[in-house]
C-alpha cells in the first residue's frame, strides 16, 4: 500500500466493483497474525503455515481485511472502513488487495474461482519462474528434502550453541583461537599461501561443503531456537543444492523466521549461519595448532580456517550481495527488498528528474531511504559490475566458447536487457503519455552529452607497460683472494671511490703465509749482514739475491692482505644482494661479489605487447612517465609519476627471450611465460622493447633489476576509441 | 470450404463459453507467423467463386418454382448438417440469388455475390458506399441462416434494423429462413422470438445488452452441466432471451468493432449508497474559487489537471468547514474532476444541454449519444458546472466491451466501406482478414480541389468561396466538419455570403431525416458534423445529377483516415458523378499534437511565398502522416486497454470472472 502523494490522484470508486461488492470472503482459519512495527508504523504479517506464505499488511489495509468474516459483504466492510478517513482504502485498493491475498491462497471465498483464469495463471507463473530459473542459471536451486523433522528431533542440541552459555563457549574458542592464530602467525601465514595450489584444491573443496553444511545448519537450529522461544513452531521446509558458479552448495529455506516479533532475533537467525561457521573455523584453528605440519589433519584444519573466514567475510556478510549479510540488513533497517527498492528508487530519481517525468511515482517517504536507497545502489551496481566481470574473464579462461555464450546470456540478462525495457519504456510506456518528447529529448540530450564526451572530447591516451631497471654502466667487484666473507657493506648503499671498504675477506692462512714470509725476509736480512760482516762477499751477493726475492714475496702477500678488505674502485651504489646468503662461506678468488654502478646512470627496457608496439610505430610518443612496481609511496616531485624520456624506437623485431626474469609471470611481473626448447623460460607471444632514460631526480628510487611500470602518454583520443581499442587488444589476446 | 481454415484456431476455441482470447505481444508474433502461412482469402479468389456463381444463372433461371424450393431444402439440409463442400456454396448462392431476383426483382451483381461469399467465409469485406450491402448482408444471412443455430445481422441503428427485416421477409421466406428484429422497444417476448429466428436483424446495442441480462439472470450457473444440474435438483431455471452466439453480420464492421470496440456497454442500476449530488455541487462551488495556475495546473494535449501545493492548501481547508467528504483524497479527487470539467468540457463540444440535462456528443459522429454518461463521477461534476440537475451516479451490474462480445461469436463476418486501413486491428483481435470488393460501376468521384491554408479566418473564406463556385453550378453541395461549434462556425459565414443553407448538428438532430431527404436537391448547401458521414444516403434530383452530382467539402481532416473516406463516400454513390474538395487549415485539431516548432516551421514555410507549392504540399504530408499515426495511436490505445483488461481480470478471478 502506497501512501503519500502518489494515492492523492486515486479515484475512490472502481467501475467493476460490482464484480466484488457481493462476495462474502474471509480469510482461511489457519492463517495467523502478527504484529510487527517498522520505522514506528505497524505493520501486520499474514502467515499461512500450510504453504509457508507470508504477506504484510498495512494499517489501513489490514483493518479492512480484519472486518471479513465471511458473512459481511465487501461492500459492507468498505464502507465501514470509509469512516477511517485517508486510511480507508479506495475501491480499487481493495479489489487489489484481495487479488494478491487470493493469490497467496489466504483468502476463503463462498464463491467457485474462475478456475480457467487460475489455470492459466498458474501456467504463467511456472513459465516465470522457469524464465527467473533461466536467468539466475548461474545461481540455481534445486530443492531436495524436507529436513523439518531432522531438525525438529535434533532441536535440544542444535540449540545449545545459541543459549547464553553456547554463546560464552563461543566467545571462549573465539580468544582461544585467536591466541593461537596470533602465535603461530609466521607459519600459518606461510602456509596459507599454498591455498590456490591445485594439487590443494580438493580439499578447497571438500572443506566449502563442510562448512556450508555446518552454516545452513546453523540457521536451521537458530530458526527452531528462536520461534520456539517466541511460542512458535518455524518450520524448515526445504533444503537442497544450490548450483553457484556451477558449484554445488547447500541451501536450506528459513522463511518461517518472519513471524519472530523481533527483529534481533530474526537477524540472529541470519546470522546464525555465520556463527556456525566461525564456531568451526575456531575448533579448526586450535586443531590446526596442535596437529603436526603435513598430516592430513592438520591440513583440513589450515583449509577449513581459511575458507570459513573468506566465504563469509567476502560472501555472507556482505550485504552488496544476496546472502546472509543483506536479509539481514534489510531486515534490521525494515526495509524489505531493500535491493529491489533502492533499485526501483533510483529508477525513480532518473525519471523524475533526468527524464522530468512528473508522473512517476516515488516509492520513497522517508528522508532515511531517500540517503541509504542511492548509496546503496550505486554500491551494489558497482559490485555487481564487478562481480560480472570478474565471472565474465573466469568463464572465459574455462570454458572457451561456451564461456562466451555464458557470458553474454549473464551480460544480457544483467545489462541487455534492462537497456531494452529501458528503450521500450521510453517508446511505449503509458506513464510518459503526456511527457513522452520531453523524457525523449531528455534522454536524446543526455546521450549526447555522453556520446560528445565520450566521442568528441579527447583524452589523453595512454598505456601502461611493465619494465625492468637496468645499468648502463656497472662495475662488477670480483674477489681477488680466497677466503671467507668476514663482513661487507650493506647492498644498496652509496659507495665513494677508494674510501669505503665493501666487502672484507678473511684468510687466516694468506696473513699466516705473510707473517711466516716477514720471518723468512728477517732471517734473509740477517744472514745477509752476517756475511757482510764476515765479508764474504760472494755469499753476501747470494743472501742479498734470496733476500730480494723474499722482500718480493712478501710485498705480494702484503698487498694480497691488504685486498681482504675490498674497497670501492669508483663512487656509486654497491649492489650485492646475495652476499648475505654467503656470510662465513668461502670465497673462491675471481668469484663475482657484486657490483657497484652509477645511479645517474640507468636505463628502463620496457616491455610492450604486439598490440601496443603497432601503436608506437605508428605515433609519437607525447610523454612517458613511470613508477617503481609496488612502491605506491614513492612519488615525483609533484606528487605524480616520475618522467623518462625513450632512447629510441622499440626494437624492430620482436622477441621471445625474456629482458629479465623478474618480470615473468611467475616472478610476479607481466609476461605468461612457456618452457622453451632448451629448457629456459620464453614469454608465450611475442614481445617489443623500448628503452627509456629516467630523469635524473628519480635515480635514488631506482634499483637495477627492479620492477618499474611505464605510463606512455601518446596523443589525445575520445574516451570511446581508447575504450574500442582495449576492447580488441583483450579479445585478440584471448 | 475455402479458406475457411483461414480462422485459424476456431477448433481449440470453439464451444468455449468465453470471448476468443487475443493474442498480444509473443502470442502475436507467434499467430502472425502461423498466420503468414495459412492460406489467405483475396479479392481475386473471391470474385472467382462468384463467377462462377452467376455461371450457375443460366441453370438456376430454367428452374420452376417448385424446383427452386426443392433445390433450397436440400442444400438446407446440407448446411443444417455442416456438411458443405465449396461446390455446394456456389450452388447454394446460385439458387440464393435467383431466388432474391423471383421475390425482389433484384438481381445480385457480381460485387454483392462475392461480398456474400467473403461473409460467409469470415472476412470483412470492403464494398463502396452504395453497392446494395443490404442486399448483400441479406444472401450471406439466408445461407447461414440455414444452419439452424441463428444468424445476427448487426445494423446501426433501430430504423435500419427494423427495416430490413420488413423489406427483406419475403425473400426469407422464399429462401425457407424465418427472420426477426429486436428494437430498443421490445419486450422481452418480442425479444425472445425475435431471436429464435433463424435471421435476426438488430443493433450492437441491443444484441449486447441482451447478452449481459442473460448472464445476470444466470449467475453462478453458468454451464450447460450447471443448468441441469438445477433443473434436476428441482430449482429454477433461469429463463434466458438469447440462445446463443453463433454467428453475426455486423454492418459498418469497423465502427462497431473497432473504433467502438473498447466502448463499454454497462448495464446499471440506482446506487443506494452513491455518493451525494451535493458533494458534486460543492466540488464544483469549489472549483469556482481556484485559479489556474495559481491552484492548480493544466495539461491541455491531455486533458488533465493536477493542484499545486497553493491548491492542495486551499482544498485542505475546504474540508474545514460543512464536510461532505469523509477523505483529503476524495476532496482533491472530486476538486480536480471538477477543474477538469470545467477546463476541458465544453457545452455543443463534448456535450450539449438538452432537456436540463448534460448529453455526450461523440466526437466522432458528431451525435448525440444519450444513453451514455461520462464515468467515476464526471458527469456529474459537469452537470454541476452547468447548474443542470445532478443525478448521483448508477451503480454497474453488469459490463463489457463489444469487442469482447463479439469475439464470443462463434462465426463472426463483417461489412462496411472502410475497412482496410484497420485491417491489422481486425487481423489481431477479431482474426478476420479483410477483402476489398471493386465496385460494380466505375466510380466517377474525384477530388477535384485541394487547399491548405494557415488560419482559420482564411479558411472559411476558401470554403464559403468553394461552396458559392459549386452552388452557382446547380449542385447539391455537403459541407462537412468536425465539430458543432465548426458547423456554427461556416454557418455563420454562408449566412453572411448570403448562400441559403441548412445545418445538421447534434443540436438540431430532431430535423435529420428531413435535412438529409433534401441534401440532395437542386442548389441545396448542408453544413454537417460527421453525423452526414457514415450510412447517410443522400438521394440526388435529376438535374443535380446532370449538373455534376454531390460535392463535398472536407473541412478538416478527421483523426482516423476511415472517417474521412466515409465522407467522401457520400459524393459519386453508385454511378452518380460527383466530387470532392479537401480544405484544411494548421489550426485544426489534428496538427494540435505537432510540437509548437513544427508548427512554427509549416507556418514560416507557408508564409515566405517562395516556393510555395512545396511547402503546401509538405504541410499535406505532415496532415496524411499525422492522420495515420492518429490510427495507430488509437489501435494501441485499444491494444493496450485489451492488455490492462487481461491484467485485470487475472487480479479479480476470485470473483469468478467478468458478468
Amino acid at each position: 500500500m502506497a501512501t503519500g502523494t502518489s494515492r492523492e490522484r486515486q479515484s475512490t470508486f472502481h467501475d467493476q466493483w460490482y464484480l466484488v461488492e457481493n462476495l462474502a470472503p474471509a480469510l482461511r482459519p489457519e492463517v495467523t497474525v502478527r504484529r510487527q512495527t517498522y520505522w514506528g508504523a505497524p505493520w501486520y504479517i499474514l502467515s499461512e503455515p500450510d504453504n509457508n506464505a507470508h504477506f504484510r499488511l498495512a494499517h489501513g489495509a489490514y483493518a479492512f481485511v480484519c472486518l471479513l468474516d465471511g458473512r459481511r459483504t465487501v461492500q459492507e466492510a468498505w464502507e465501514a472502513c470509509q469512516e477511517n478517513g485517508d486510511e480507508g482504502l479506495t475501491q480499487g485498493e481493495v479489489i487489489a488487495l484481495l487479488g494478491r491475498l487470493h493469490a497467496a491462497n489466504l483468502l476463503l471465498l463462498d464463491m467457485p474461482a474462475d478456475t480457467e483464469n487460475l489455470l492459466r495463471r498458474r501456467q504463467e507463473r511456472r513459465l516465470k519462474k522457469l524464465g527467473g530459473t533461466l536467468s539466475s542459471f548461474l545461481f540455481l536451486r534445486i530443492p531436495l528434502w524436507t529436513p523439518d523433522a531432522f531438525f525438529t528431533r535434533h532441536q535440544r542440541i542444535g540449540g545449545l550453541l545459541f543459549r547464553p552459555a553456547g554463546f560464552a563457549c563461543w566467545l571462549l574458542l573465539m580468544v582461544l583461537a585467536a591466541r593461537s592464530l596470533l602465535l603461530g602467525w609466521p607459519q600459518f601465514a606461510l602456509e596459507a599461501r599454498e591455498t590456490l595450489n591445485p594439487a590443494n584444491l580438493p580439499w578447497v573443496y571438500f572443506v566449502i561443503i563442510l562448512a556450508k553444511i555446518a552454516h545452513e545448519c546453523g540457521h536451521a537450529f537458530a530458526c527452531k531456537y528462536f520461534t520456539a522461544r517466541d511460542g512458535l513452531t518455524g518450520d524448515v521446509h526445504s533444503m537442497g543444492v544450490m548450483l553457484m558458479l556451477f558449484a554445488p552448495v547447500p541451501y536450506i529455506d528459513v522463511s518461517s523466521s518472519v513471524q519472530i516479533r523481533s527483529k534481533w532475533r530474526r537477524a540472529a537467525i541470519g546470522l546464525a549461519g555465520v556463527y556456525a561457521e566461525l564456531f568451526l573455523a575456531f575448533l579448526a584453528v586450535l586443531l590446526w595448532s596442535v596437529t603436526a605440519g603435513g598430516t592430513s589433519l592438520h591440513l583440513l584444519a589450515r583449509n577449513c580456517v581459511i575458507i570459513t573466514s573468506v566465504t563469509t567475510l567476502l560472501f555472507n556478510v556482505n550485504p552488496l550481495l544476496r546472502f546472509d549479510g543483506y536479509f539481514v540488513l534489510s531486515d534490521l533497517l525494515g526495509l524489505p527488498n531493500l535491493y529491489q527498492r533502492s533499485q526501483a528508487y533510483v529508477v525513480y530519481l532518473f525519471k523524475r528528474y533526468v527524464l522530468g517525468v512528473d508522473k512517476a511515482a516515488s516509492v520513497v517517504h522517508r528522508r532515511n531511504e531517500k540517503v541509504l536507497y542511492p548509496v546503496f545502489a550505486t554500491a551494489a551496481f558497482l559490485y555487481r559490475t564487478l562481480i560480472t566481470v570478474s565471472i565474465f574473464l573466469i568463464l572465459e579462461d574455462n570454458f572457451a566458447s561456451l564461456g562466451l555464450l555464458l557470458s553474454l546470456g549473464l551480460f544480457c540478462v544483467w545489462f541487455g536487457f534492462p537497456a531494452v525495457k529501458g528503450l521500450a519504456y521510453l517508446a511505449a510506456g503509458p506513464e510518459l503519455s503526456g511527457t513522452r518528447e520531453k523524457a525523449v529529448l531528455r534522454f536524446g540530450a543526455l546521450c549526447a552529452v555522453l556520446a560528445v564526451l565520450l566521442l568528441g572530447v579527447p583524452v589523453e591516451s595512454a598505456v601502461t607497460v611493465e619494465g625492468v631497471v637496468e645499468s648502463r654502466d656497472r662495475q662488477l667487484i670480483f674477489a681477488e683472494v680466497e677466503g671467507t666473507l668476514a663482513s661487507y657493506a650493506a647492498t644498496d648503499t652509496r659507495v665513494a671511490r677508494g674510501k669505503s671498504v665493501i666487502v672484507t675477506i678473511r684468510n687466516p692462512g694468506l696473513v699466516a703465509e705473510c707473517n711466516r714470509m716477514a720471518l723468512s725476509v728477517a732471517v734473509d736480512r740477517a744472514r745477509l749482514e752476517y756475511a757482510r760482516e764476515r765479508g764474504d762477499m760472494d755469499r753476501a751477493g747470494m743472501e742479498a739475491l734470496a733476500y730480494r726475492a723474499s722482500r718480493r714475496q712478501l710485498a705480494i702477500l702484503r698487498a694480497q692482505v691488504a685486498r681482504q678488505a675490498i674497497r670501492s674502485p669508483v663512487d656509486g651504489v654497491w649492489v650485492a644482494p646475495e652476499l648475505s646468503r654467503r656470510d662465513g662461506e668461502w670465497i673462491g678468488k675471481g668469484d663475482m661479489l657484486g657490483s657497484i654502478y652509477s645511479p645517474d646512470k640507468l636505463r628502463l627496457r620496457a616491455v610492450v605487447d604486439q598490440f601496443d608496439a603497432a601503436r608506437l610505430f605508428a605515433e609519437p610518443i607525447v610523454r612517458a612517465e613511470f613508477c617503481v612496481s609496488g612502491r605506491m609511496d614513492v612519488r615525483g616531485r609533484d606528487g605524480g609519476l616520475f618522467p623518462a624520456t625513450p632512447e629510441g624506437p622499440p626494437t624492430p623485431a620482436g622477441r621471445r627471450e625474456l629482458i629479465h626474469p623478474s618480470l615473468s609471470m611467475r616472478a610476479g611481473g607481466d609476461i605468461l611465460t612457456v618452457e622453451g626448447q632448451g629448457g629456459e623460460e620464453m614469454a608465450a607471444s611475442r614481445f617489443f622493447e623500448l628503452r627509456l632514460l629516467p630523469a635524473a631526480g628519480a635515480a635514488s628510487m631506482l634499483r637495477p633489476g627492479g620492477r618499474v611500470l611505464v605510463r606512455l602518454v601518446f596523443g589525445e583520443r575520445p574516451m570511446a576509441m581508447q575504450w574500442m581499442r582495449r576492447a580488441r587488444q583483450f579479445f585478440t589476446a584471448r | 470450404m475455402g479458406f475457411a481454415d483461414g480462422y485459424l484456431f476456431d477448433q481449440v476455441f470453439a464451444g468455449r463459453d468465453r470471448p476468443r482470447f487475443i493474442p498480444l505481444g509473443w502470442d502475436w508474433l507467434v499467430a502472425r507467423t502461423e498466420l503468414f502461412f495459412a492460406p489467405r482469402p483475396e479479392t481475386a479468389r473471391l470474385l472467382e467463386q462468384a463467377g462462377a456463381v452467376l455461371a450457375l444463372e443460366a441453370e438456376t433461371a430454367a428452374l420452376s418454382g417448385r424446383e427452386l424450393t426443392a433445390g433450397l431444402e436440400e442444400m438446407r439440409a446440407v448446411f443444417r448438417l455442416g456438411r458443405e463442400g465449396e461446390d455446394d456454396l456456389l450452388r447454394a448462392m446460385a439458387l440464393v440469388r435467383e431466388t432474391a431476383w423471383r421475390t425482389r426483382r433484384e438481381l445480385p451483381y457480381l460485387p454483392q455475390v462475392a461480398g456474400a461469399l467473403g461473409i460467409l467465409q469470415h472476412c470483412i469485406v470492403e464494398m463502396a458506399t452504395g453497392e446494395g450491402k443490404t442486399l448483400t448482408a441479406a444472401l450471406a444471412a439466408a445461407v447461414a441462416g440455414w444452419r439452424g443455430k441463428g444468424c445476427h445481422v448487426v445494423t446501426s441503428n433501430d430504423y435500419l434494423a427494423a427495416r430490413d427485416a420488413e423489406t427483406m421477409t419475403g425473400f426469407y421466406a422464399a429462401c425457407l429462413v424465418s427472420c426477426g428484429s429486436v428494437s430498443q422497444d421490445s419486450t422481452p417476448d418480442e425479444r425472445r422470438a425475435a431471436y429464435a429466428k433463424d435471421v435476426t436483424y438488430l443493433t450492437s446495442k441491443e444484441a449486447t445488452a441482451d447478452f449481459l441480462r442473460d448472464q445476470m439472470a444466470l449467475g453462478t450457473v453458468r454451464t450447460h452441466a450447471r443448468v441441469l444440474a438445477r433443473a434436476l435438483a428441482g430449482g429454477e431455471v433461469p429463463v434466458l432471451v438469447q440462445r446463443g452466439l453463433s454467428c453475426a453480420i455486423v454492418d459498418e464492421a469497423d465502427s462497431v468493432l473497432c473504433d467502438g470496440g473498447s466502448t463499454p456497454l454497462i448495464i446499471s442500476v440506482p446506487k443506494d449508497n452513491a455518493p451525494s449530488a451535493e458533494q458534486y455541487l460543492a466540488a464544483s462551488a469549489l472549483a469556482e474559487t481556484l485559479r489556474i495556475g495559481v491552484h492548480y495546473r493544466v495539461n491541455r494535449r491531455f486533458r488533465e489537471a493536477s493542484l499545486t501545493d497553493a491548491g492542495r492548501r486551499k482544498v485542505a481547508e475546504s474540508l474545514k468547514g460543512p464536510r461532505p467528504w469523509a477523505r483529503r483524497n476524495r476532496a482533491v479527487e472530486l476538486a480536480l474532476q471538477a477543474v477538469e470539467a470545467r477546463e476541458f468540457f465544453q457545452a455543443s463540444v463534448q456535450y450539449v444541454v438538452r432537456d436540463g440535462k448534460v448529453v455526450i456528443v461523440d466526437e466522432a459522429t458528431g451525435r448525440t449519444m444519450p444513453d451514455h454518461e461520462w464515468r467515476d463521477g464526471l458527469h456529474q461534476a459537469v452537470s454541476a458546472k452547468e447548474g443542470v440537475e445532478v443525478v448521483p451516479p448508477r451503480a454497474t451490474s453488469a459490463q463489457t466491451t463489444f469487442q469482447d462480445f463479439f469475439l464470443r461469436y462463434r462465426s463472426l463476418g463483417g461489412m462496411t466501406g472502410t475497412a482496410w486501413e484497420a485491417r491489422g486491428e481486425f487481423l489481431q483481435f477479431f482474426r478476420l482478414a479483410v477483402v476489398r470488393i471493386p465496385t460494380h460501376r466505375p466510380c466517377i468521384r474525384r477530388v477535384c480541389y485541394r487547399a491548405f491554408h494557415v488560419t482559420n479566418d482564411e479558411k472559411i473564406r476558401d470554403i464559403v468561396a468553394n461552396v458559392a463556385q459549386e452552388h452557382e453550378k446547380g449542385r447539391a453541395v455537403l459541407v462537412g466538419t468536425k465539430s458543432i461549434s465548426a458547423s456554427e462556425q461556416v454557418s455563420k459565414a454562408l449566412r453572411q455570403a448570403g448562400i441559403f443553407h441548412e445545418v445538421l448538428n447534434a443540436v438540431q438532430h430532431g430535423r435529420e431525416a428531413e435535412i438529409v431527404a433534401l441534401a440532395g436537391r437542386e442548389g441545396a448547401v448542408t453544413v454537417a458534423t460527421n453525423m452526414a458521414g457514415r450510412g447517410t444516403d443522400i438521394k440526388l434530383d435529376d438535374r443535380v445529377r446532370e449538373s455534376g452530382g454531390l460535392h463535398v467539402i472536407l473541412t478538416e481532416l478527421h483523426g482516423s483516415v476511415r472517417v474521412d473516406r466515409q465522407l467522401h463516400g457520400r459524393a459519386g454513390r453508385q454511378g452518380d458523378p460527383g466530387s470532392v474538395a479537401e480544405i484544411i487549415g494548421l489550426e485544426d485539431d489534428l496538427f494540435a499534437t505537432l510540437p509548437r516548432w513544427a508548427r512554427r516551421a509549416l507556418t514560416a514555410l507557408l508564409r515566405t511565398g517562395r516556393a510555395e507549392r512545396q511547402a503546401r504540399r509538405a504541410a499535406w504530408i505532415v496532415a496524411r502522416l499525422l492522420q495515420r499515426l492518429g490510427d495507430y495511436k488509437a489501435f494501441r490505445m485499444r491494444r493496450r486497454m485489451v492488455r490492462s483488461k487481461r491484467q485485470f481480470a487475472d487480479m479479480i478471478s476470485y470473483s469468478g470472472g467478468e458478468r
